[in-house]
């Protein structure tokens, strides 16, 4: 039986059976008109408005720029501190939003690094996308890097 | 343009034992009283307000009088008070409205905002929360300009330096970057100290024909040069969109200045002063090229330059902006408003900006909405 997501929309149905912690897509959509994609997959185009797409996939990314939330905030299940980035998708154009599960502090996730969507558990058993570091590569997001600023 | 402020009025923004009703009531009266208009006189109120429910602008307004005239409510996030201006403005331009009051009252929860247009699973997942936008939008200013978290404490010490001359404000003390740097940090780059505070207030303005301002006598006019407001384009990124384009950066605040400028037929040089939504350091550093004051890049470089403080080319923030003001958001975009007339009057005090004759306020909020006012000395 496939898992219940917090959004199940944002995720191809051929995925829904990822476990935790393993690789899955995010399902964007390309406009046929514009050629531009949107996340979360639309009928209208977010940006020129037009009806008419085709499904796209978002896997792997590199972090434009990475933050943390250290109190709690309305509506969140996911315990804090945790850390956000803004994920870069070049093939599709398209900059996403979502929690790192495994980075210990803003600062071990700098500008470049890579990170690819996996299917994440949340506290109330639900599941949901997230960032992690490829498996086999050689960044380590339990070390905080660079800038003191940013821990 | 021939739309003139008549009168001012707000209630002091902070927090109080009061219904939302009467803070906006105590503003309303102050600012009728200022325009030497009875009530029964305004031909429609317009309400800009947040937080409250159904028929809020009527139920804020009736506590001025029931006189019947049409109210109108508007909510467009934290430029809720420019879309206000913006409806009173038109009417009056269009010849449906002789005099009319906008008034935006805000009573706003403690902490952080809820209900900022996220969806369901973003706030479950951590990732509808509005300073995680702030911080990402600061930590690329800072990467593209040089900056560092000294620079965003230096725009939160100017800011709460200005507020304490201002009786209005929420904040009246000074800080030190060090004070800045050691409050709780919550989402790094942004510490507490960076970050404005929901809360409450209220602002109101009269507006009228320039052509009746002169026929009642109004004393120092001010008028409204121009507002714009615009929505989102494909460059764009702010509360709540969970993504982006990748290539292309732009702002609504670019187009909205762009419309400002142009229907005012002024050019950044033109201003005096600005008041600018500096909801956290960085996005006053991020206001400063959108709105011309300097090119994309040089956002740092201005505020080294001490441009931007009292006393220097073009002073932002003079009331002490946001960050010591506090943000009742209903309420904000009037404040400014409030701020840029007493100062266009040579009234504020010992944080007048001398000689002030043009200034523009600017508010963003969720939704991509920002807007740009211009005023000037009639």
């Amino acid at each position: 039986m496939t898992a219940a997501w917090l959004a199940a929309e944002l995720v191809p149905a051929a995925d829904r059976d990822a476990a935790p912690g393993t690789p899955l897509r995010l399902a964007a959509s390309r406009c046929s008109a514009c050629d531009r994609c949107s996340f979360p997959a639309t009928g209208t185009c977010t940006w020129c408005g037009a009806a008419g797409s085709d499904p796209e996939q978002l896997s792997d990314g590199t972090a434009v720029a990475a933050t943390a939330v250290l109190h709690r905030t309305p509506g969140a299940v996911v315990e804090v501190p945790y850390v956000v980035a803004l994920v870069r998708f070049a093939q599709a154009g398209l900059d996403v939003l979502g929690r790192v599960p495994g980075a210990a502090d803003a600062a071990a996730v700098p500008p470049g690094t890579p990170l690819h969507v996996v299917a994440d558990s949340l506290p109330d058993g639900r599941m949901h996308y997230a960032f992690a570091a490829p498996a086999g590569s050689r960044t380590s997001l339990t070390r905080s890097s660079c800038h003191p600023d940013l821990r | 343009m021939n739309v003139h402020i008549a009168g001012v009025g707000l209630h002091p923004f902070g927090r109080f034992p009061l219904a939302v009703e009467e803070l906006g009531r105590a503003a309303a009266i102050e600012a009728l009283a200022d325009a030497a208009v009875s009530y029964p006189d305004v031909d429609l109120t317009v309400v800009a307000n947040v937080g409250e429910g159904m028929a809020k602008g009527q139920r804020i307004a009736e506590r001025l009088g029931a006189t019947g005239h049409p109210v109108l409510s508007v909510e467009s996030a934290c430029a809720s008070g420019a879309a206000a201006l913006l409806a009173g403005r038109d009417a009056i331009e269009s010849g449906r409205a002789g005099i009319v009051l906008c008034l935006g009252v805000e009573k706003a929860p403690r902490g952080f905002i809820a209900g900022a247009g996220f969806q369901p699973w973003q706030e479950a997942s951590g990732v509808g929360v509005t300073p995680i936008y702030f911080a990402l939008q600061a930590q690329e200013l800072l990467a593209a300009t040089g900056g560092t978290v000294q620079d965003l404490a230096a725009v939160s010490v100017k800011n709460h330096g200005n507020g304490a001359l201002n009786p209005n404000a929420m904040y009246r003390s000074p800080v030190t970057a060090e004070e800045v740097l050691r409050s709780k940090m919550v989402c790094p780059p942004l510490n507490l100290l960076m970050l404005c505070a929901p809360n409450e207030g209220a602002a109101a303005v009269v507006l009228m024909s320039a052509e009746q301002a002169r026929r009642r006598g109004v004393a120092q006019p001010v008028a409204v040069r121009a507002v714009a407001l615009a929505t989102r384009s494909p460059g764009d990124w702010f509360i709540p969109a969970p993504s982006r384009l990748s290539e292309v950066r732009s702002s609504p605040t670019l187009t909205a200045a762009a419309a400002a400028y142009q229907e005012a037929g002024l050019g950044p040089g033109d201003l005096d002063l600005v008041e600018c939504q500096d909801t956290d350091a960085a996005s006053e550093l991020i206001a400063y090229a959108d709105l011309g004051l300097c090119a994309a890049g040089d956002e740092v470089k201005l505020l080294r330059g001490g441009d931007t403080q009292l006393g220097g080319r073009i002073p932002v923030n003079p009331s002490g902006g946001l960050l010591s003001k506090g943000e009742p958001l209903g309420a904000s975009g009037l404040g400014q408003v409030h701020e840029l007339v007493v100062q266009l009057r040579g009234q504020a005090g010992p944080r007048q900006v001398s000689g002030a004759r043009i200034g523009l306020a600017h508010v963003m909020g969720a939704g991509h909405v920002s807007a740009v006012t211009i005023l000037a000395a009639a």
